[in-house]
């Protein structure tokens, strides 16, 4: 299922992840979990993006984090 | 008497689109050697999409010196095999995006990454499931 992109924002600041919303000009976010994992985060759509649930697998692999876990405190 | 030769290779990093099975006119890119996902309204806008993400974190990576084991300002990290599978069947849509270092901050390093793109019609089989 997909999930649109405060859901996601907000499910990050829980598990203490930084979003940097200024880091750049384009149509993409940095996630940034002060330990050395760092992705990006499509907002092609602005606040309205819809992230697919493939986008938010990958989103927890690259932060090394149960994908259940993050989705069960969607 | 022997004479020392540096080779360099450079090789582009290859990204497959394939449609998002779980939102409709929404395309995937997924980097092969990266595991990088990113979303756009068309296979172009995908690739042009996976650009940006990687400049993005290319630029940010580089302004804060954060460097992984492999000393690039991203992650090389395979995606999962279904994806790698999808290649067989892909159209090889050419090098089409360039990702670029704006501040270059990595001695030695290369100033950019160009990427390769293949487009699936399909998602991969991992998609499907569930």
């Amino acid at each position: 299922m997909p999930v649109r992109y405060p859901r996601i924002r907000r499910r990050l600041k829980q598990l203490g992840i930084r979003l940097n919303e200024r880091s750049g000009k384009g149509s993409h976010v940095v996630v940034d979990d002060g330990k050395g994992h760092v992705y990006t985060l499509p907002l092609h759509h602005g606040q309205q993006t819809e992230l697919s649930d493939t986008y938010v697998r990958a989103l927890c692999r690259a932060l090394e984090i149960d994908y259940q876990t993050f989705k069960d405190g969607l | 008497m022997s004479t020392a030769v540096e080779v360099t290779v450079e090789f582009p990093l290859r990204i497959v689109i394939y449609p998002a099975p779980d939102l409709k006119g929404q395309w995937i890119a997924h980097g092969l050697e990266t595991d990088i996902v990113t979303q756009g309204d068309s296979p172009e806008h995908a690739i042009e999409m996976m650009g940006d993400a990687m400049k993005t974190l290319i630029d940010y990576s580089s302004r804060r010196h954060l460097t992984g084991r492999q000393g690039l300002p991203f992650v090389l990290r395979p995606a999962p095999r279904e994806v790698w599978d999808l290649i067989g069947e892909s159209v090889p849509s050419g090098l089409i995006a360039r990702a670029t270092i704006a501040r270059a901050s990595i001695k030695g390093g290369p100033s950019a990454w160009p990427l390769y793109s293949f487009v699936s019609d399909k998602p991969p089989a991992f998609a499907n499931a569930g």
